[in-house]
């Protein structure tokens, strides 16, 4: 069977990913209203989703926002959502994200987990085919410091080391598929009071953030340039509000369990009621869009070149049927749609089916042209 | 009064009447050596010394010579201030010298003992004719004096390096040495067991000694005095050794020959006695207190013969006579009480024939007479010797003062060869003039201050980035914080409960909930802004280390601070002394009262961020800040609405705290760049200001004393210690020459 394009995710606990995977589909198919395209996802990520989006609404009419109060997980998650066609939902392109601990690259702390031992090797083949890397940063730990104990503290709180390791390693890989996309997108989450463009004047314009990124995630940066030598890799900077109706009211470093300083954070809402307000979160999409779109172009070009080199190395790849290349192929360049075709042959919605793929592919094309939000930085 | 008498009078009296010039000349003397002691310090710094050709060798000679001037002085100021002709009495032990100074003295055997076969005279007297007193004064020895003059010289004579290093450790020792094996080894030496033996002595009998070691002078009568100088009698079981404290006896009496001149007999200490250097002391005697030297010598059957420590104690006396002629200065006296005439017989034939070259008093002259007579002895001896000491008088102190005077005189031209050479090679050296001097000291200030300044702004520069020193002000941040936040959670000084009652009441009231918010929102803000400034105490504290810093890098400067321990009171003391200088600094002044001026405080550092983070408080924020506070300060007219409320002021002024807090932090970076900015543009002035040096060497001219409290290194500080040289060359020369040429 033809697998999902892939897309890995790598941060510390409680950095709020489901939340941040929640508003990327929101503001998604925000973008997507008004066409016969909607974003779906699996059952249990759908189930996961809905048990966040009620904390979150707890949280709202409570007007008593507790980061603790969304749980978090200490485990490999898989999200599997996708862009569907409404009415055909045979139609789909569909994503496979992995949230996994980036601790598991050590192989000590792997061989003090069974879930490790278990799913590593999956992790690992995972993350080979992953063509984006997201890593969401915490914006509080990362701008509430003012001591040097707590910007000691902030390494570790933002996982920085494992971080470096992972980027490093999915770097190597991806240098292995050099016409494969590879896009890293560091995600600053819960960032709204770093910027002053989203209902409050922060006193803030983001550069800050934007600023304090480069020089934490330096080594992070280093180790994406260094790694790809065969082939560049997008680097997209997107600090985003996955609420935008909330504020950051106090932060406090404190001892954790472990001994080292923890950053304790309390958020209060802007109004009254708060009203969500996402920026930024669709710049996934929007960037794994404008990567299968760009695929695409490339590999029609060779069709229509024709060159003998070329026929061959299309030959090459269209014989994959995993990777990359399998599911641009099955998803996006109609062998699904001659699928279903093939399933409703002879009947009068094989001419739907067709416009839907054609839908379809608008829709990958519109996302990938949609004006990014200005917060978004390609480095 | 006899021929004899008058001429001996006259003698004295001429050299009362030299006592002066030689005071003159002794000053003379200190003056050069003084100012001789004065060139060593050019020849620490610069090689000064040796641009003048001058080397430190050539220092210790020239002082040498000063000190030998001096020395010699002393000796002739010793001869011509005595009143009284010094009659020395010397020879070895046991051949009647107290006897003889008995029969001249008239003292008897209680004051002067006598005793058969063994030394019993253990203090070295000096005894003087007067019809007034009748009394001896004895000074003592103080525990240190004791140490150096009677213990150290056993040790030193034993080669014992650690000696013990005072009384009481002495007299704790189980023994006098506690190395056993040293000690058995010194014992069975012949020359070292008898000298181990006295010592011991002296060890076993502290108690009776030690109590009388005060340095005083003490007044005995005569018929006390056996005890405090004689040795115990061998019988005794313990023997009272007191005479170990006295350093010298001074004894008054009446002689029997009334007409006598002023006489001072001298009894010099006991030759061949068990003390160490008791050459030494024997010289040392003869030179300074002695006009004439009788060496006792009784021939008896084991000491008929003249031997070789007879000789040497004449030698003694040669080497003490200085340029006076021995004949003039010694004589020998035989002893002949209670001796065979042959042995009197013999000894004059050995002193013919072996001290005399076969011709009587050729050298010596020669004395005979039963010394225990005190009528034999003032006719024999004491007539004799006056008679001689009549002619020879004049001669020697001719002799002794003149010969002291030409060895002055040539150390003299050999010091004031060595200064002219000096002075010429330095005329061919280049000195600057005093206001050339002035404005190289004013530099060297210059160079000295901008170092030292650098160095502290370098330590400031430092602190920009050190996270110790921002951590102090940050943790006392973090308690005011912590005080804020407990205000708030305490219901802003009301409790939540009265806060939450007044905000129904207004509510009631008005019929409208936003006043009340909007108050209280206003009441919060204003608060905060105030209870934060608590941070000052770091921040003024912080001033301080800053001014003290500023005061350490003053270096010379420093000096007009005085010593104010605080350092505002310190630089504000600089200022006003700067002030008042008869030549004005004003950049100068202008600086230090720039430095003084630097503000430090919560409200010039940060408050306008502090107001920026605060904005969140305002209940009316245009935009749409504006309506997300109006749908906050909008709540029903009800406990429940005032509980609302209440939630939402305090997480605004949590949040607040909480942002102005973050502008906090950045007070410890802003303050150490404030100090820096402050300390540069202040350095700048200082050193780079148009008027700079012109000022400094104001200031240098005025507190030159102050800033160089030690003479001669304001010169080395600029390298001109050289004008400093010629100068005390030329007082050198001066003395030297021209007072001398006066004198002459």
């Amino acid at each position: 069977m033809t697998q999902p394009f892939k897309v890995a995710m790598v941060g510390p606990t409680a950095v709020g990913k489901t939340t941040l995977l929640s508003a990327i589909l929101d503001q998604t198919q925000t973008l997507l209203n008004g066409t016969p395209i909607e974003v779906a996802a699996a059952e249990e990520t759908e189930r996961k989703l809905a048990t966040n989006r009620k904390e979150l609404a707890k949280a709202l009419a409570a007007e008593e926002f507790e980061v603790a109060a969304l749980r978090s997980t200490q485990q490999v998650t898989n999200y599997d959502v996708r862009l569907r066609s409404i009415d055909v939902p045979s139609l789909s392109v569909p994503f496979a994200i992995l949230d996994f601990p980036g601790g598991w690259l050590d192989p000590d702390a792997r061989a003090g987990s069974p879930q490790a031992g278990a799913q590593w090797a999956r992790c690992m083949d995972h993350i080979q085919q992953s063509m984006m890397l997201v890593v969401p940063i915490d914006a509080a730990v990362l701008m509430e410091t003012s001591t040097g104990k707590e910007r000691a503290a902030r390494v570790v709180r933002l996982g920085l080391p494992e971080v470096v390791e992972v980027v490093r390693k999915w770097a190597r890989l991806r240098n292995q598929v050099p016409d494969e996309p590879a896009i890293l997108v560091l995600a600053p989450l819960k960032c709204e009071k770093y910027f002053s463009d989203n209902g409050r004047d922060t006193g803030f314009t983001g550069h800050e953030l934007a600023t304090e990124v480069r020089a934490v995630y330096e080594d992070v940066l280093n180790a994406a340039r260094d790694q790809a030598s065969l082939r560049p890799i997008r680097i997209v900077y997107a600090p985003i509000d996955t609420y935008g109706c909330v504020e950051l009211m106090e932060a406090c470093w404190e001892p954790g369990p472990d001994g080292d300083l923890k950053l304790t954070t309390r958020y209060r809402f802007r109004g009254a009621p708060p009203k969500i307000s996402i920026r930024a979160a669709s710049t996934v999409t929007q960037e794994l869009c404008q990567a299968i779109v760009t695929a695409r172009r490339a590999e029609e070009e060779l069709d229509r070149a024709g060159t003998l080199r070329r026929v061959d190395a299309l030959t090459g790849r269209r014989d994959q049927k995993k990777g990359f290349f399998g599911a641009l192929r099955y998803f996006v360049s109609g062998e699904a749609s001659k699928v279903a075709a093939g399933i409703e042959s002879g009947t009068s919605r094989l001419a739907v089916i067709e416009q839907r793929h054609r839908q379809l592919a608008a829709a990958l094309e519109a996302l990938a042209a949609h004006q990014q939000d200005d917060r978004v930085e390609i480095w | 009064m006899s021929q004899t008498s008058r001429k001996i009078s006259a003698v004295l009296e001429r050299r009362q009447v030299q006592l002066p010039l030689v005071d003159h000349e002794i000053a003379r003397w200190n003056k050069i050596a003084e100012l001789l002691a004065r060139l060593r310090p050019f020849g620490v710094d610069d090689h000064v010394l040796e641009r003048a050709g001058l080397l430190d060798a050539d220092l210790s000679d020239l002082a040498g010579l000063a000190a030998e001037s001096i020395l010699l002085l002393g000796r002739v100021r010793s001869r011509v201030s005595r009143r009284t002709v010094n009659i020395g009495v010397s020879g070895q032990a046991r051949n009647g010298k107290s006897t003889l100074l008995r029969s001249l003295s008239g003292l008897d055997d209680d004051q002067v003992p006598t005793g058969k076969g063994r030394p019993v005279t253990a203090v070295r007297s000096r005894i003087f004719h007067s019809t007034e007193h009748h009394n001896a004064r004895l000074t003592t020895h103080t525990e240190s004096s004791f140490l150096d003059e009677v213990l150290y010289p056993y040790y030193a004579e034993f080669g014992v390096v650690a000696a013990p290093s005072n009384l009481g450790e002495f007299t704790a020792m189980p023994d006098v040495l506690s190395d056993t094996a040293l000690a058995d080894r010194l014992a069975a030496d012949p020359r070292t067991g008898p000298l181990l033996a006295r010592l011991r002595e002296i060890h076993a009998s502290a108690h009776t000694w030690r109590r009388f070691l005060t340095g005083a002078a003490v007044d005995v009568p005569l018929d006390e005095l056996r005890t405090w100088i004689a040795y115990p009698a061998e019988e005794s079981a313990d023997p009272d050794r007191r005479y170990l404290a006295v350093r010298e006896a001074v004894i008054h009496c009446p002689f029997p020959r009334t007409d006598a001149v002023a006489i001072g007999l001298i009894d010099l200490p006991g030759l061949g006695e068990l003390t160490p250097r008791a050459e030494e002391r024997h010289i040392a005697g003869l030179h300074n207190d002695v006009d004439l030297v009788l060496m006792v010598k009784w021939p008896t059957d084991t000491n008929a013969l003249w031997t070789t420590a007879d000789a040497m104690a004449m030698d003694l006396a040669n080497k003490a006579r200085g340029a006076a002629a021995m004949r003039d200065f010694a004589m020998i006296q035989v002893n002949t009480g209670q001796c065979d005439p042959a042995n009197v017989a013999a000894l004059r034939a050995d002193l013919s024939e072996r001290v005399n070259n076969r011709t009587d008093d050729a050298y010596f002259r020669v004395l005979e007479a039963d010394v225990a007579v005190p009528e034999i002895v003032r006719e024999a001896v004491l007539d004799t010797v006056l008679d001689h000491l009549a002619d020879a008088l004049p001669r020697m102190d001719a002799a002794v003062i003149g010969d002291a005077m030409e060895r002055c005189a040539r150390n003299r031209d050999t010091i004031v060869g060595r200064v002219r050479e000096a002075l010429r090679a330095m005329r061919k050296v280049v000195t600057p003039t005093s206001s050339e001097t002035l404005v190289a000291l004013a530099r060297s200030v210059q160079a000295e201050l901008a170092q030292s300044l650098q160095g502290w702004i370098a330590d400031l520069e430092d602190q920009v980035s050190r996270d110790d020193v921002s951590d102090s002000f940050l943790s006392r941040a973090q308690e005011v914080r912590a005080d804020i936040r407990a205000w708030i959670d305490g219901g802003f000084g009301d409790g939540p409960e009265r806060w939450q009652e007044l905000a129904v009441e207004d509510f009631s009231r008005k019929k409208a909930s936003r006043p009340f918010a909007a108050a209280a929102l206003n009441g919060v803000r204003v608060e905060l802004a105030r209870r934060l400034a608590a941070v000052d105490d770091v921040l003024l504290a912080r001033r301080a280390e800053f001014w003290a810093g500023l005061v350490g890098g003053l270096g010379r400067l420093g000096v007009l601070c005085a010593d104010e321990h605080d350092p505002h009171t310190a630089l504000t003391r600089l200022v006003d002394v700067l002030r008042e200088l008869p030549e004005p600094c004003p950049a100068t002044v202008e600086a230090f009262e720039f430095v003084l001026d630097v503000r430090l405080d919560f409200r010039t550092l940060v408050l306008p961020d502090v107001r920026d983070a605060l904005q969140l408080l305002y209940p009316e924020p245009p935009g749409e800040d504006g309506v997300h506070m109006a749908s906050l300060l909008g709540v029903t007219h009800d406990a429940r609405g005032a509980a609302l409320l209440y939630q939402r002021v305090t997480q605004l002024a949590r949040q607040g705290v909480h942002d102005s807090g973050r502008v906090m932090t950045t007070i410890p970076e802003r303050a150490a760049k404030v100090l820096l900015a402050f300390a540069e543009q202040f350095e700048d002035t200082l050193i780079r200001g148009k008027e700079a040096e012109n000022e400094l060497a104001r200031v240098v001219d005025a507190f030159r004393d102050q800033m160089w409290p030690v003479e001669g290194k304001a010169d080395a500080a600029v390298g001109i210690g050289l004008q400093r040289l010629r100068g005390v060359l030329a007082d050198l020369h001066a003395t030297l020459s021209d007072e001398w040429k006066a004198a002459a």
